[in-house]
């Protein structure tokens, strides 16, 4: 198989302040291949959010090179950039990443928004999705009327709305009770199986059963398990 | 088309500030219009008082509540000599003279204002179309009469003059029109019968003045006369009645310094020099607009502070939804300008519709045109921006991630 993604030496620092430099990733080195599903543990504060947003095209890094299904990501601008995310990515967040006021399909149909797809076509997609995870009923009620499960269920739906070949999680059972993770990650199971790429950062060890890597991250480094 | 669409609905979620906004914008372009117009409108009257010379005129012989007009009148005339010997003093004429001339054929009358080259060399009106007139019979009407003559029109007319004991004559003659008037400029109206007199009460515009004796459905149209003859050619000799007298004295006199004597001679209440009615125009015109400008500013304070409440609120209270934007394939700055961006289209529409109803409701007010229309756009759209850009480009320098990251 091939890699899809590959990272090499990668270093991000932030700046709370002007005098104070907090590293978050040191010259860190990964490659992903194609149709593999990733666990990537860690304490908090130790870059594992931070390697998932640069892996998912939110953020750049200081130095170093990722190469993204053969693209050079450093050499793209905010909008090819934003081109990515949108057609090849999909995320799924911790406190779901959803707007509260609109309906599921309202979330759902985003991506489409800023793709070159058919609002009609993604209605129609959204549709299916919902039914695929489940949840044919909450097409049209309000994410502020869903449980925690249903919200991280609409949430995994858009991020495949633009059927992207990576899944980037992070921390997707975090704000789940066991049954409801157990669900999500027979969901993330399933999805492995029809050959998304998956990155799954977690503190939730249970992940290791399914995933095909373990990697540890600590102090802006990744380490096989 | 689809990111419009999600533009309008981030409109719509926020449509009760949003309503408010565009409310408070109609309201400051309408109270705009309405200082912009009242300021060409106190600017015109101050600029025909410097071209007539009022400065170096008093005015004579308006009314008191106790006067019989025959009587004021006379005694106006009968001063004549007085006034001329007293030092420093040019002139002293009859402030207008006026003929009203019927034409029978189209059943209108015209009241015409009898002037010769000195009057509107001074008074320097606007034209519609057309020239002043210049050789006796030539007749400049109001512009609103374009819809009843053309230029070039000879029309068979009846002069009719009626004497101090209200006896009427009559002339057959034939008159010219060539030209036009603005019906919205500043005219003089030299016939005040108030107390105290300014420029306000000096002069009125053809539209006001048809306005207020007759419209043009009654078959009434104004205008000015060079010098009105019979058919045969023969001068038709005018009366005056009842008007006021205009004294001018020489430029190195102050009108001031004369007004003592004219008081010894009319009466108090009866003398009034230019500098006076044009120092009472300012006073009493200042207030009005002081207040104006009062009120624009305060609306536009309030939808200033309006909009920045908006757009602070939107960056605050939106930054997850600008986020998922962002995560799902726009990039930060179109994600902010979905939230930002729907306040210019607003305070354009704002604006527009102010600018709208101030032209709808208040015709008989306007003194501004469609470019003014556009000043107080871009005058809205650069405040708007002083507004809001700030705002955008301090959104912009917090990355995204900052508000998604957890560790």
């Amino acid at each position: 198989m091939t890699n899809i993604i590959e990272i090499k030496n990668i270093e991000k620092s932030y700046y709370p302040s002007r005098s104070v430099r907090v590293p978050a990733l040191t010259g860190l080195s990964l490659c992903v291949r194609e149709g593999e599903m990733i666990a990537i543990y860690g304490v908090s504060g130790s870059g594992k959010s931070t390697l998932l947003h640069i892996l998912g095209g939110l953020d750049r890094p200081d130095s170093g090179e990722y190469i993204l299904d053969g693209e050079v990501m450093g050499e793209k601008n905010d909008s090819q950039l934003a081109r990515v995310r949108n057609e090849k990515i999909g995320f799924v967040l911790q406190d779901f990443g959803l707007i509260a006021n609109r309906t599921a399909q309202d979330n759902v149909i985003v991506p489409v928004i800023f793709s070159k797809k058919s609002l009609r076509e993604g209605y129609k997609r959204c549709k299916n999705l919902l039914d695929k995870l489940g949840i044919p009923e909450l097409e049209r009620r309000k994410v502020s009327q869903m449980s925690g499960g249903q919200k991280q269920r609409v949430a995994i739906a858009r991020a495949l709305m633009n059927e992207p070949k990576i899944l980037l999680a992070d921390e997707p059972s975090g704000a789940l009770d066991s049954t409801t993770k157990e669900e999500i990650y027979a969901m993330f199971d399933m999805l492995r199986k029809e050959g998304k790429t998956i990155i799954i950062a977690t503190h939730d060890h249970a992940i290791a059963q399914i995933a095909d890597r373990v990697l540890q991250m600590k102090d802006g480094q990744l380490s096989e398990c | 088309m689809k990111k419009i669409l999600l533009s309008i609905q981030i409109f719509l979620d926020n449509w009760l500030m949003n309503g408010i906004l565009l409310v408070f914008a109609a309201l400051v372009a309408v109270l705009l219009h309405f200082t912009v117009s009242e300021y060409v409108k106190y600017s015109e009257r101050l600029i025909l008082a410097r071209d007539y010379g009022l400065q170096n005129q008093i005015l004579v012989g308006n009314m008191l509540p106790t006067d019989d007009i025959n009587r004021i009148s006379e005694r106006l005339a009968e001063a004549s000599e007085e006034v001329i010997q007293l030092p420093g003093v040019a002139r002293y004429a009859p402030a207008s003279f006026g003929i009203t001339a019927l034409d029978e054929y189209r059943g209108n009358f015209i009241p015409l204002e009898c002037v010769n080259e000195e009057y509107y060399g001074k008074t320097k009106y606007a034209l519609a179309e057309g020239s002043w007139p210049n050789a006796p019979n030539e007749v400049a009407l109001t512009a609103e009469a374009m819809a009843l003559y053309s230029i070039g029109d000879n029309i068979e007319v009846t002069f009719y003059l009626s004497d101090m004991n209200d006896n009427m004559t009559s002339h057959e003659s034939t008159i010219e029109i060539v030209g036009f008037v603005d019906e919205n400029v500043a005219i003089w109206e030299l016939v005040p019968n108030v107390f105290r007199p300014g420029l306000d009460e000096l002069t009125t515009t053809l539209k006001e003045y048809a306005d207020n004796y007759s419209p043009l459905d009654e078959r009434m149209v104004f205008g000015y006369i060079i010098e009105p003859t019979t058919a045969s050619g023969e001068r038709i000799e005018l009366i005056y009645q009842g008007g006021p007298y205009l004294i001018t004295v020489n430029a190195d006199t102050d009108p001031e310094d004369i007004k003592p004597q004219l008081i010894e001679i009319f009466g108090g209440g009866r003398v009034h020099t230019g500098p006076e009615m044009i120092h009472r125009y300012k006073v009493e015109h200042n207030e009005e607009y002081l207040q104006l400008i009062r009120f624009a500013f305060i609306s536009l304070v309030l939808t200033m502070s309006s909009l920045f409440a908006a757009v602070f609120l939107q960056l605050r209270k939106k930054r997850l939804e600008m986020t998922v934007y962002y995560i799902c394939g726009t990039s930060w700055a179109q994600s902010l300008w979905f939230f930002i961006g729907p306040y210019y289209p607003l305070i354009t529409m704002g604006s527009l519709v102010g600018s709208a109803i101030y032209f709808k409701l208040a015709p008989q007010l306007i003194r501004t045109d469609p470019m003014t229309v556009v000043v107080i756009l871009v005058f809205l759209l650069t405040v708007c921006s002083i507004q809001v850009l700030p705002s955008y480009f301090s959104a912009r320098r917090i990355h995204p991630t900052e508000w998604i990251r957890k560790d």
